[in-house]
């Protein structure tokens, strides 16, 4: 099973009552339990369903975001995905990057710095878009750790 | 109005940056505030248009991060940065690259700042255009036998300086010539730990002076005009606790002389922008230039109070090259202001208390105003100054004054953390306060220890 299948999953049930879900397919067992902390059937009396579920995100996708590395921009700046503007970008959504591979430049002060990565792994997204200013400590990617 | 700017980044945090947001929102400016990433919550993000987090909580890496802070400004669009005090604020490499990144400093002339931050070179200057400064040593000593030999001439005791020192900090008085050889090795190895330079000066050790300075304003057609003196006798190991305008011991024929003496160093030095110079008063009544200060100073609103102008607003529009609005005989001080610097401090041992306000509720009602950016829930974070508000009172004459300060101080409730209210209660209440006989050695005649510890930090 892929990432971005088990991210559609998560998306699909964000707009349900479905509170729980168990899937299994290719030797992979996934489980996905949505709202925090619902009472689990031990508990006698009936449980009341939630109306809604408030919590912006679900747990699910919690435990994914908690798995991944966010990649923060460690100097104020503006962010540039590529070495130049004709130029291809460093990485995509899907690629493998190694620990020290450049990944975005920022530049400040006319200096072009460039961002590595600190861990081997797999880019789920970027954050910023190209040629936007970031300021200190802003996510700029989530890496799965490989 | 004339082009001022349209967009000013505040280089600084606390009280001062709020102070600077609320000049620029009066004068129709808008905001950027910079902060490290412990503040996202502090009061100056909150109150400017933008904000920008330009590092982490160690200044080195935020609040003194040049390339940080112009980039900022950058990628914000402002076309001036406002400096405050302390931190980028006196840093002639900061306002000289400000300048070759097309960004307007709001504050004096490179030049300006590194004069101001020589002392031995601007006292020699003074010293030659005619403004008096303490007998002492002509330019840097750098051995103690050259020490030793001007020490004889003036006479123990004596004080070493650092030249590249400032705010009180970098200071140490000799006795005799005894104590001369360890204190030189000493003051030159702390001077350059602290300041990076161990160029030392020499002064005679004037024990009861006053701290009177005068506030100067000069736009960049070498105009100067003085507003007035004012009394920052009352300090703790050179720190100034409480300052007063006008000094209690001054009269109209002090302060001419004393304005005359100010206006005549800052054309000395060809000086741009709003600026303070500090003269030390012996008990003889005798006028000695100490340094330059070439930035607004924490003390600046006890000057508003007596004068009508807004400092801030007058160096945004001296910065940005208008000429100065007002002639000396324009400027008039009126009625009398005191403020107490709230240090988040214990007020027996002055030793910092960092932490949350749980509960915050500033005086307020006649001649009170409050500088702060302290508030409920709000952090006072351990990595930057004590100072969390500046209580001024202003009233008719000293008197109204101080009975305002009694009563705003009884008002002030602040919560959570320990601050210097009690012992500003203290000071207002005692007898030679209230008779407005004392010296920088006032307080440490109230806590019962005159005569220590007036060496360096």
């Amino acid at each position: 099973m892929e990432l971005d299948d088990l991210k559609q999953i998560i998306e699909l049930l964000k707009d349900t009552d479905i509170t729980e879900l168990q899937l299994e397919k290719d030797n992979t067992r996934i489980k996905i339990k949505r709202g925090k902390f619902l009472p689990s059937v031990e508990v006698s009396e009936p449980v009341p369903k939630p109306e809604k579920v408030l919590e912006p995100v679900a747990a699910g996708e919690e435990e994914e975001q908690q798995r991944l590395i966010t990649v923060t921009a460690p100097l104020v700046g503006t962010f540039y995905r590529s070495p130049s503007p004709e130029s291809p970008p460093f990485v995509e959504v899907g690629d493998r990057v190694k620990k020290g591979q450049v990944i975005c430049i920022i530049e400040a002060m006319k200096l072009m710095n460039e961002i590595e990565s600190e861990v081997d792994g797999i880019v789920v997204r970027v954050l910023v878009d190209n040629a936007q200013p970031v300021e200190y400590g802003e996510p700029l990617f989530l890496l799965e750790p490989v | 109005m004339m082009s001022l700017f349209d967009k000013i980044l505040i280089a600084n945090r606390g009280e001062i940056a709020v102070r600077i947001i609320r000049s620029c929102k009066e004068l129709g400016i808008k905001t950027v505030a910079v902060y490290s990433d412990i503040e996202k919550e502090a009061m100056h993000v909150k109150l400017a248009d933008e904000a920008v987090c330009i590092g982490p909580a160690n200044s080195a890496q935020s609040y003194l991060n040049i390339p940080a802070i112009l980039t900022a400004a950058e990628i914000t669009n402002a076309s001036a940065i406002h400096p405050g005090y302390g931190f980028l604020s006196e840093d002639s490499h900061f306002a000289e690259t400000c300048a070759t990144s097309g960004i307007v400093f709001i504050g004096p002339t490179p030049e300006n700042i590194r004069l101001g931050g020589d002392k031995s070179q601007a006292r020699q200057i003074m010293k030659k255009k005619g403004v008096p400064v303490v007998p002492g040593s002509d330019g840097v000593v750098s051995s103690e036998e050259e020490a030793l030999k001007v020490a004889k001439k003036i006479g123990f005791p004596i004080m070493l300086k650092a030249s590249h020192g400032g705010g009180g900090r970098g200071m140490k008085v000799v006795n005799n010539k005894a104590e001369l050889k360890h204190a030189f090795y000493v003051a030159q190895r702390e001077a350059l730990t602290a300041f990076g330079n161990k160029d030392l000066y020499m002064e005679k050790y004037i024990p009861d002076l006053r701290h009177i300075e005068v506030q100067i304003m000069a736009d960049v057609k070498g105009n100067v005009v003085h507003l007035g003196e004012r009394d920052c006798s009352i300090q703790r190991r050179h720190q100034k606790l409480i300052e007063e305008s006008p000094s209690p011991i001054s009269n109209s024929k002090m302060r001419r002389k004393l304005g005359e003496l100010a206006v005549r160093a800052a054309k000395a030095i060809k000086y741009k922008n709003i600026g303070t110079v500090e003269f030390a008063v012996d008990p003889e009544g005798n006028i000695y230039f100490m340094e330059f200060n070439t930035r607004v100073q924490v003390e600046h609103p006890v000057t508003e109070a007596v004068t009508g102008i807004d400092l801030i607003k007058e160096q945004i529009k001296l910065a940005a090259g208008l000429p100065l609005e007002y002639k000396q005989s324009q400027i008039k001080l009126e009625g009398h202001a005191i403020e107490c610097r709230i240090n988040a401090e214990d007020p027996d041992r002055f030793i910092p208390s960092p932490g949350r306000i749980t509960f915050f509720y500033p005086p307020g009602g006649p001649g009170v105003r409050v500088d702060t950016a302290a508030y409920t829930g709000g952090i006072v974070p351990s990595q930057y100054d004590s100072l969390i508000a500046k209580l001024v009172t202003y009233g008719r004459d000293r008197q109204e004054a101080i009975d305002r300060m009694k009563r705003a101080l009884d008002e002030f409730i602040i919560e959570g953390i320990k601050t210097t209210v009690p012992f500003h209660k203290r000071v207002l209440n005692d007898k030679d306060f209230l008779s407005g006989n004392f010296n920088t050695s006032f307080v440490d005649r109230l806590n019962g220890r005159r005569n220590q510890e007036q060496t360096t930090e």
